[in-house]
């Protein structure tokens, strides 16, 4: 029993954010849990509003609930977010001159890997 | 020779990243300068901790350079920057210190700044939905507003008297010449 317990607290970081709140809609719900998995809670590190606990994450659970039960589209909540806490709020960051290099960072050192690979290749033939 | 550029390509490509990995350390990914800057401080319209029938809304920063201070009594960096606050209260009696109790009892409130309070007038926002909308990370913050309501600057954590001294005063200094 005691291990089962131990085993179980394992489990319990997942919090299920929206179960605290009561929807007109399933479509509305399910706007709100993509919404709230697909931004960050800012004072934490890697973390979304659906996992996490802080207050801010709990206030801006509620700022999005509010907007989608006023009908709001994801793209107005976003721009919402974005204008009042930066590009920083966005789980997965946008493709702008700051973030070229994150973003083409991969693709150039694969390229590299793969293009020494092929010249090694032909070099010993 | 060719060989060599083959090996050399990818160490030089190799020492680029650790420099901006080795730089990386030293970003605080928490300090990013607030998209609300050089914009209007936005709209709103709520009661008096101190009057619930005095309405107070965004006009309130228009003729005056103003600190909008973000705050709770149940914030334990709050209560040091009080007296940092009241330090700059007697400093520059021309700036007005405008308090927003995020999240908290007007009761609490009250309580809090019985002995101390350097504010001009405080902003009940119990539900959080102002300080929401000035894209609030937490407590304490402190927004720097010209005399036509445009955010000129933020503090995020307790203003120190270093940080009085080395940010905020300089910026006020400039506030003012521009007027």
């Amino acid at each position: 029993m005691k291990y089962l317990f131990i085993i179980l607290l394992f489990f319990s970081t997942i919090i299920f954010a929206n179960d605290l709140y009561s929807f007109h809609s399933q479509k509305k719900q399910q706007q709100f849990h993509y919404l709230i998995s697909h931004f960050r809670c800012v004072v934490c590190q890697d973390e979304s509003l659906s996992e996490s606990n802080a207050s801010i994450a709990i206030e801006l659970r509620k700022e999005i609930y509010r907007r989608v039960e006023n009908n709001q589209s994801n793209s107005e909540i976003t721009k919402y977010l974005v204008d009042r806490y930066g590009n920083f709020i966005l789980l997965k960051p946008p493709f702008i001159p700051e973030t070229y290099l994150l973003w083409l960072l991969p693709i150039l050192l694969i390229s590299t890997g793969v293009f020494i690979v092929i010249k090694m290749f032909t070099h010993q033939k | 020779m060719k060989r060599k550029a083959t090996f050399i390509f990818p160490f030089i490509l190799f020492l680029i990243i650790i420099v901006i990995l080795y730089r990386g350390l030293h970003v605080n990914p928490h300090a990013i300068q607030s998209p609300l800057i050089d914009k209007n401080a936005p709209a709103f319209s709520a009661p008096s901790v101190f009057n619930s029938k005095k309405i107070i809304d965004e006009k309130i920063f228009r003729h005056h350079i103003s600190l909008l201070n973000i705050f709770a009594s149940w914030c334990i960096a709050c209560r040091a920057e009080q007296s940092a606050l009241m330090q700059f209260h007697d400093r520059e009696p021309d700036v007005q210190i405008i308090g927003l109790a995020f999240k908290d009892k007007p009761d609490a409130v009250k309580q809090f700044l019985k002995n101390n309070n350097p504010y001009t007038a405080v902003i009940d926002d119990r539900n959080g939905t102002i300080g929401i909308n000035y894209g609030v990370y937490g407590t304490p913050e402190t927004f720097i507003i010209d005399q036509s309501g445009i955010i000129r600057g933020k503090i995020v954590g307790p203003i120190s008297p270093e940080i009085l001294k080395n940010e905020l005063v300089p910026l006020i200094n400039k506030l003012l010449k521009i007027k």
